[in-house]
C-alpha cells in the first residue's frame, strides 16, 4: 500500500449527515441546564441542610449542648457522605480548559484528577470523623441518665463500632472509590507520555 | 467567524478526526457535536490568539482524548433521536481497514495521523497537540510506514 493512497482512502469514509443545526444548539442548550440544574440541586440540598439541622436544634431542647452539637456532627456527616459519593465533587470542581494545546490540557486534566483523589479521601475521612464524634457527643446526655455499668457498655459498644468503622470500613469504601479515578489518572499519564 | 459557518465548514473534518481516533461512527458523531457544543460554548471568549482552525482541533483532540475517562463501551449520550440514528453507509474494505488501523495505533498517534490525513498542516498539528513541528514529522513518517506494513502484512499491495 502506497502511503499516498492513504489520503485517498481516508477521505472515501463519509462523514455522519450534519446534524441540524437547531437539533444541537437544543442539545446543547438540554446540557447546560442539567449542569445548572444539578448545581442548584446541590445548592438546595445544603440549605434545606442547615435548616434542618435549626429545626431540629429549635425542637429536641435537650439539656446539654453537647448534644446538639453531635446531631450537627450526624447531620453534616451524612453531607459528606453525599457529597463524596454521588460524585457531586466533579461538578463543584473547575474543568480543564478545552481550548488548550493537547500537551497543557492532559497535565492540567491529571493535576485535576489528583486533586478530586486527595479531596474525595479527605471528605471521606471526615465523614467517618464526623460520624463518630457525633454519635459519642450525642451520646452523653443519655449515658449520664443510665446507670454507670450501662452506659460503659453503650459506649463500649459505640467505640467498638467506630473503631471497625475507620479500621476496616473506611479503607475499603476508599480504595473502591479510589480505583477509578486512578485508573483514569493512569491513562491519562499514559497518553500523556505519548505526547513527548 | 459565527458559528454556522464554522460549523458548516469543519463538521466533516472533526468527525473523520473523531473517527480515526475512535472508529466507531456513532460514537465519533457523538464526540463530533460534543466538540461543536463547546465551540458554541466557547465562541464568545475565542480572542483570535491562535487561528480557528487551531483552536476548534484543539477542542476536538481533547474531546478524543477525554474519551478516557469513560468506559471502554461506548457510551451512549442523550442526543434527540432525530439526531442519534442514521443509517450505516457501506464502506470500502480498504477504508473499513485503515480506519481499524489507526484506531489499533497509540491515541496520540490516531489523533496526529487523522489531522495529517485530513490535510491541517504539520505546524498547526504541532500547536494543537503541543509537540514540536519535528517530532510530528518523524511520526507521521512512522505511522505511515506501520500503516502500509498492516496493509501489506494483510495481502494488499
Amino acid at each position: 500500500m502506497d502511503t499516498n493512497n492513504l489520503k485517498d482512502l481516508w477521505n472515501k469514509q463519509d462523514a455522519i449527515p450534519q446534524p441540524d443545526l437547531n437539533e444541537l444548539l437544543k442539545s446543547a442548550l438540554k446540557l447546560k441546564n442539567k449542569n445548572r440544574n444539578q448545581m442548584l440541586l446541590v445548592m438546595a440540598m445544603g440549605v434545606a441542610t442547615m435548616l434542618f439541622i435549626l429545626t431540629i436544634g429549635y425542637f429536641i431542647e435537650p439539656e446539654l449542648i453537647t448534644t446538639r452539637i453531635g446531631v450537627a456532627l450526624i447531620i453534616l456527616a451524612i453531607i459528606f457522605f453525599l457529597v463524596s459519593s454521588g460524585g457531586l465533587l466533579r461538578l463543584l470542581m473547575k474543568d480543564a480548559d478545552q481550548s488548550l494545546n493537547a500537551a497543557d490540557y492532559l497535565q492540567l486534566l491529571i493535576t485535576i484528577k489528583e486533586k478530586q483523589l486527595v479531596l474525595g479521601t479527605r471528605i471521606m475521612n471526615l465523614y467517618f470523623a464526623a460520624l463518630g464524634m457525633g454519635l459519642l457527643l450525642y451520646m452523653i446526655e443519655y449515658t449520664l441518665k443510665m446507670p454507670l455499668i450501662g452506659g460503659l457498655i453503650a459506649y463500649g459498644i459505640t467505640a467498638a463500632w467506630i473503631l471497625f468503622n475507620w479500621v476496616y470500613l473506611r479503607p475499603r469504601i476508599l480504595s473502591k472509590q479510589q480505583a477509578k479515578i486512578s485508573e483514569v489518572i493512569k491513562n491519562l499519564e499514559k497518553v500523556n507520555n505519548q505526547l513527548s | 467567524m459565527v458559528f454556522e459557518e464554522i460549523y458548516k465548514h469543519y463538521w466533516k473534518k472533526v468527525f473523520r478526526i473523531c473517527m480515526g481516533y475512535v472508529n466507531d461512527r456513532d460514537w465519533a458523531q457523538d464526540i463530533a457535536q460534543e466538540t461543536f457544543i463547546t465551540v458554541w460554548q466557547q465562541l464568545p471568549n475565542f480572542r483570535n490568539e491562535s487561528a480557528i482552525g487551531t483552536w476548534l482541533f484543539r477542542i476536538a483532540a481533547n474531546h478524543c482524548l477525554r474519551q478516557l475517562e469513560k468506559s471502554k463501551k461506548h457510551p451512549k449520550e442523550e442526543f434527540p433521536p432525530q439526531i442519534a440514528e442514521q443509517e450505516e453507509p457501506s464502506t470500502d474494505e480498504n477504508v473499513r481497514l485503515l480506519y481499524q488501523y489507526i484506531s489499533e495505533l497509540e491515541e496520540v498517534d490516531r489523533l496526529i495521523i487523522s489531522m495529517e490525513l485530513e490535510e491541517i498542516p504539520q505546524a498547526e498539528i504541532s500547536k494543537v497537540l503541543g509537540m514540536t513541528e519535528s517530532n510530528i514529522r518523524v511520526r507521521i513518517h512512522r505511522i505511515k510506514e506501520k500503516l502500509s506494513q498492516k496493509f501489506n502484512s494483510n495481502g494488499h499491495e
